[in-house]
């Protein structure tokens, strides 16, 4: 139990720094901590599942300039948490599947709000360490940076443990609304969120000729795989 | 008319309008006003490698973006303008480009700015300028990208 | 090469990594930069703390740029601060290079990183992953990491040579070609993934002709979406949008 928190901790603070603060390496992809998240809690696959979806689902939305995108990260953490605690020994099932998805955008939308509060706060930061350099010490730049990250850091370690917990406690509810047993409709819209996902991949990508080449793929992988499924 | 955007933008071309207001506006052209890179090739030929092939791109002074406006209506293209400041756009208005909305995408912050928005700071001379384009029945909308709700600027707020 | 011993440059190098560390919206990457650039300044302003500090104050000033690419304009900002240090170039120099830079130079690392590459390396490991997970991440983290650390060790070496040869580096890094590329292959990408999860779930429905119907609907369904987005609606409108029907769905 403490090892886990103690995971989940590390997690947050590593992608969230990741995600704006340093390196940029992608480790804050959410395929990535979804699947790590998944592994904390017992179900890395369950984990890689959500998180393939969630990966393409808000590529659309760029980080450009002062914008800033919902948190997919933040979405993963919950994900990757409720799907590990959701999935039974087969796996995730369809109606679980769909409601972890969907119950996982009011994490993202919180994500990007605090995400636009420690920007706010880094301002201030920020100009304390102008004035401090204009008193003369140099020094106070490394200070300040440091400080920006390590704010970035712990903002990101309470993010992490709190979707991760709303996480665990939407998916040991998750099953018994939305499982096989129930009577729910989610498991039906669960083929809808790869393709919004490529969507969103096909909107971002978008020149002249992406088009033809999208939906070309599309028709021809479509195809063949129907063929090799009914021929094998 | 071939314009489909007025931008007022600090740094001009960037990120947020080549990978979002040229796609969302489906724009082939755009028209950077602006003295200084009229006048400094150096800096042109980097902006330039920052749009895509397709996009004609096109710098010019102030005083000339009605001439060259016309000759890209000719071709039927459809231009995004660019400006760098409140002032600049306010002076191409003034010299026969007339536009119905401006948008302002980032002005930075400096001391005795007001914030209208996260990247968008006002000087006193900014909002002289919001009069200004009120006056001739000109929008303005505070966007950085297509995505945001954006905020219309009402002549009343100082 | 400059003056730089290269332990200094290598300094430099690693803080670049820190550059969006107090992002903040007034200087936005500001002190990243300042952070960036304060090793080498110490080393131009060794015995002149005053004018370490007078050019300190000109590099805490507003500054943006795609954080992979903030290498190539700090590096010739460094060059150019030498250059000041010895009196040979005017302070001023360097304000109007940096703002004409890192408006282009954000444009062509937004379009690149996060409109090309990003979604190719996305796409490639979410299919990927359905072989096995590890597959997917590995595949995701390589694709662009490979390309990411390259630009930002190329392009720090090459602003660290000068403005022509920062210029000379990006009209040879050729972006604009790459970026178009890496586009087609995520839209190919995109494409292939949308058709192996449809034709899954259409075997699993139905037999014949149910198969072809079923993908006209994917198909559909992929273009009303894109519709949507080109019309601006964000993903978690859609999403919530369709939490909403379900529910109603479910309490019916």
């Amino acid at each position: 139990m403490v090892w886990q928190l103690l995971l989940v901790a590390a997690i947050g603070a590593v992608a969230y720094i990741d995600r704006t603060a340093a390196f940029q390496l992608m480790l804050h992809r959410p395929l990535v901590v979804a699947t790590a998240m998944g592994a904390v809690f017992g179900n890395a696959f369950a984990g890689a599942q959500v998180g393939a979806v969630l990966e393409l689902l808000y590529l659309v939305r760029l980080p450009v300039g002062a914008s800033t995108p919902p948190d997919d990260t933040g979405a993963a953490m919950f994900g990757g948490a409720a799907a590990a605690v959701a999935s039974s020994s087969i796996g995730l099932d369809a109606g679980s599947f769909s409601a972890v998805l969907l119950l996982s955008v009011p994490c993202a939308e919180t994500g990007k709000a605090v995400d636009r509060l420690v920007r706010r706060v880094n301002g201030r930061i920020a100009a304390l360490t102008i004035e401090s350099v204009e008193r003369g010490d140099s020094q106070a730049v490394e200070h300040g940076l440091l400080a920006g990250v390590a704010l970035f850091a712990i903002s990101g370690t309470v993010l992490a443990l709190s979707f991760s917990g709303l996480g665990l406690a939407a998916g040991k509810l998750l099953l018994p609304c939305f499982g096989p047993a129930s009577k729910a409709r989610f498991a039906v819209m669960l083929p809808l969120f790869p393709l919004i996902g490529a969507a969103s991949v096909f909107s971002c990508t978008r020149t002249d000729r992406t088009a033809p080449a999208f939906y070309l793929t599309m028709w021809t992988v479509f195809a063949a795989t129907l063929f090799f499924r009914w021929a094998g | 008319m071939p314009l489909v955007l007025v931008r007022v933008d600090c740094r001009l071309i960037h990120g947020q309008v080549v990978e979002t207001w040229l796609p969302h506006t489906g724009a082939n052209c755009v028209v950077v006003a602006n003295d200084d890179l009229a006048g400094n090739p150096f800096l042109r030929s980097v902006m330039e490698l920052a749009v895509p092939p397709s996009i004609h791109m096109v710098f010019c002074r102030l005083d000339e973006v009605a001439k060259e406006l016309e000759r890209i209506d000719s071709h039927e293209e459809k231009a995004i303008l660019l400006c760098s400041t409140f002032s600049d756009a306010l002076r191409v208005y003034n010299s026969g480009t007339r536009f119905s909305s401006i948008n302002i995408g980032n002005l930075h912050y400096a001391a005795g700015k007001v914030e209208i928005s996260p990247s968008v700071f006002f000087s006193p001379e900014d909002f002289e300028a919001v009069h200004n384009f009120r006056d001739h029945g000109v929008e303005v909308n505070v966007r950085a990208t297509p995505f945001e709700a954006g905020t219309t600027c009402e002549p009343g707020r100082k | 090469m400059g003056g730089l011993t290269h332990s200094v440059r290598r300094k430099v190098w690693w803080r670049l990594f820190l550059l969006q560390g107090c992002w903040n919206y007034e200087g936005m990457q500001n002190v990243g930069f300042a952070y960036g650039i304060l090793p080498a300044l110490r080393h131009y302003y060794r015995e002149r703390p005053e004018d370490l500090i007078k050019s300190l104050k000109r590099n805490l000033e507003y500054f943006n740029t795609h954080p992979a690419m903030g290498g190539v304009i700090l590096g010739a900002t460094a060059r150019i601060e030498e250059r000041v240090a010895s009196g040979e170039a005017d302070p001023r120099a360097i304000g109007t290079f940096k703002v004409a830079l890192m408006g282009s130079l954000g444009a062509i690392g937004d379009s690149y990183f996060w409109g090309a590459l990003k979604p190719m390396a996305s796409v490639a490991g979410a299919i990927l992953s359905l072989i096995h997970p590890a597959l997917g991440i590995a595949a995701l983290l390589l694709l662009y990491n490979l390309s990411h650390v390259l630009v930002r060790l190329k392009g720090f070496a090459a602003g660290m040579d000068g403005e022509e040869s920062a210029v000379r580096f990006l009209k040879e890094a050729g972006f604009t070609g790459r970026t178009e590329d890496r586009k087609i292959l995520a839209a190919i990408l995109g494409g292939a993934y949308a058709g192996v999860l449809s034709s899954k779930t259409a075997f699993m429905s139905g037999e014949g002709p149910s198969a072809v119907g079923f993908f006209i609907v994917a198909l559909l369904a992929v273009h009303i979406v894109t519709v949507l987005f080109r019309k601006a609606v964000s993903p978690s409108e859609i999403m919530l949008f369709l939490l909403v029907i379900g529910t109603i769905f479910i309490w019916r």
